[in-house]
């Protein structure tokens, strides 16, 4: 009928070496992304504006010595932007792959939802109104600004991709001017959203993350949980329903993932574009359609990208630095360009 | 066997009644087709009888036990559904779309296990797409991918399998192509179909049983040499039209007349 009964065989022996083909390509895909996490990882603790060799490196990791100019700038800023990197990474990866999944929209990222204006426009307040600087007090204030936007928008937004779109627009452009309401009256925020605003692993402590990190988690649990079924929700509401999914349900335990995910993300690291929406696609790219398998890669492909990022822009300017915000909006724009042509996106 | 039925069901849109106190029993292991004009509440029935559509009174029972009261993925293991709104995510394969249908008989992170293989490659076969399993769905024709959504029905293993208008995008070649493997499964596995068709003469020939509706409630049931006739034709769909016998099945054969042309 399809083919004729001879060539079937035939045809099946070649679908069977395929899927193998494929299984094989994506554990390959798992091992490379595993490698380029260990190897940035290392990147960003060895180089940077001053030069250190890596054994001091290692000295300064195993052996500290007090007072030591190498290992102080090891331990209390390369150590610091690593781990904030690797944690807020794996969160941004993570949230990405959630959203797009749930919202069935390519596009979205946590800046589309809203998130990120959210969480600048409580860490202005923060510096205008209680005169908080540092960031132990405003990543609170970054985390409660993200959730607060995320409510509205999912609430409003009811789980339809366009309204959540829609709303995370009009959100973001009834913030943005508030913002720059508290901006121009505070020269003190002003200051700060400069460099916050950019998307930065530097001036965060270990401390910082030492509050944060449950939260994320919690986040990547509940993301791991959800994987399989955003691959059902990815053939409609209907279909899943049918299947036998609580579409609400998954709903909701993504919303949560979003707000814990991204908020943590965004308090650590600033509002940093593109991470997001590029790591799904790019993981989508190497291990196609299953989210259980979206989500693994993203998870390291987030951190990657953010840590290179962070690693580059120590390395491109002599004696002075670019943020990684900065660096991993450069690197993403092509990604994105170069999946959008060849054509693989989430939903239709 | 298990017995799907509607027993005086409500449905409507954020307060606009569609359906209002409606009885229908989808008769075991037959085929059963749903007709009737655009907005008569066919798919919304269909629909409600899947729980895919919140009921606004009644209830819907399987084997006299109430749906609402299953969890969604015993539902799922008992009653399978297509609706109209199926998305086949860009780079998916025929054999991972097909596969997705295990998804009520797996645990929260979907292991795959050697019974879901086998069940997934009987589903391919006998659906007639096992010889295109690694394409992507994106590449077939619509004939092909409509198959595929059925063979994605088959592969959840449920005694019945409601569809909603799966003919509707393809031209008429494959709408017999795809009532004539829908005829298969339903003789060869005793599978209970019930489906809604928009093509009368279609329905007229290949459904056992055979539900005519109009404005939420049903016009006529039972065998369709019994129901469809010149009367029904008017009274549902406001149509002028002639019965004869289909020449090659002996069913009703509706004829309609129009405006420029008077009939014998």
């Amino acid at each position: 009928m399809l083919t004729s009964p001879a060539a079937a065989p035939a045809a099946r022996r070649e679908g069977a070496q395929a899927v193998a083909h494929r299984a094989r390509r994506r554990a390959l895909a798992v091992l490379v992304a595993l490698a380029a996490l260990v190897l940035v990882v290392l990147a960003s603790l060895a180089l940077g504006v001053r030069d250190i060799a890596p054994a001091e490196v290692w000295r300064a990791l195993t052996a500290p010595v007090d007072g030591l100019m190498d290992h102080d700038v090891v331990l209390d800023q390369r150590l610091p932007r690593t781990v904030v990197g690797l944690v807020a990474g794996i969160a941004l990866g993570c949230a990405g792959t959630v959203i797009q999944g749930v919202t069935r929209n390519p596009i979205a990222d946590p800046g589309l939802l809203g998130l990120n204006s959210g969480a600048s426009l409580a860490v202005v307040c923060a510096v205008w109104l209680f005169g908080i600087t540092s960031p132990i007090g405003y990543v609170w204030f970054a985390f409660l600004g993200a959730a607060a936007a995320a409510a509205i928008v999912f609430s409003v937004g009811r789980g339809q991709p366009v309204r959540l779109a829609l709303v995370g627009a009009a959100v973001t452009a009834l913030i943005t001017p508030l913002i720059t309401l508290v901006l121009l009256r505070d020269q003190q925020a002003f200051n700060l959203y400069r460099f916050w605003s950019v998307g930065s692993l530097t001036g965060r402590g270990l401390d910082t993350v030492a509050w944060l990190w449950p939260f994320a988690v919690v986040g990547v649990v509940l993301a791991a949980v959800l994987a399989h079924r955003l691959t059902m929700l990815a053939l409609g509401d209907d279909v899943a329903t049918a299947l036998g999914q609580r579409v609400g349900t998954t709903r909701a335990l993504a919303s949560v993932a979003i707000v814990l995910l991204a908020g943590t993300a965004t308090s650590l690291a600033g509002p940093i574009a593109l991470v997001g929406l590029v790591v799904p696609h790019a993981a989508r790219r190497l291990v196609g359609t299953d989210y259980r398998w979206i989500m693994g890669i993203g998870a390291l492909l987030g951190p990657v990208m953010l840590l290179t990022a962070d690693v580059l822009g120590r390395l491109v300017l002599p004696r002075s630095e670019l943020e990684a915000g900065v660096v991993a909006a450069l690197l993403g724009a092509p990604v994105l360009v170069a999946v959008a042509r060849g054509r693989t996106v989430a939903g239709a | 066997m298990t017995t799907l039925r509607a027993e005086s069901v409500s449905l409507g849109y954020d307060g606009l009644r569609v359906i209002e106190g409606l009885d229908l029993t989808l008769p075991d292991g037959k085929i059963t087709a749903v007709v009737g004009p655009n907005a008569c509440g066919k798919s919304t029935l269909l629909r409600g009888m899947a729980r895919l559509h919140p009921l606004d009174g009644g209830r819907v029972t399987l084997d006299g036990a109430d749906i609402g009261s299953m969890s969604r993925k015993e539902l799922a293991r008992k009653v399978g559904m297509l609706p109209q709104s199926s998305i086949a995510p860009d780079g998916v394969r025929v054999a991972e779309l097909v596969a997705r249908g295990r998804y009520p008989h797996q645990g929260w992170f979907g292991r795959h296990s050697s019974d879901d293989d086998a069940v997934v490659a009987t589903a391919l076969e006998s659906t007639g797409v096992a010889e295109i399993a690694d394409r992507p769905v994106a590449e077939l024709s619509g004939g092909q991918r409509q198959r595929v959504w059925i063979a994605m029905v088959l592969a959840q293993q449920t005694d019945i399998v409601l569809l909603d208008e799966p003919t509707t995008f393809l031209d008429v070649r494959h709408q017999l192509d795809l009532l004539d493997l829908l005829t298969e499964l339903n003789r060869a596995r005793g599978t209970t179909v019930a489906m809604v068709l928009h093509e009368l003469n279609l329905a007229a020939r290949y459904a056992d049983h055979l539900v005519v509706m109009a404005g939420g409630r049903v016009v006529a049931e039972g065998a369709p040499a019994d129901v469809l006739t010149q009367q029904v034709v008017d009274e549902a769909f406001g149509l002028r039209a002639q019965v004869v016998p289909d020449p090659v099945a002996g069913s009703p054969l509706v004829v309609p007349v129009g405006r420029f042309h008077a009939g014998a």
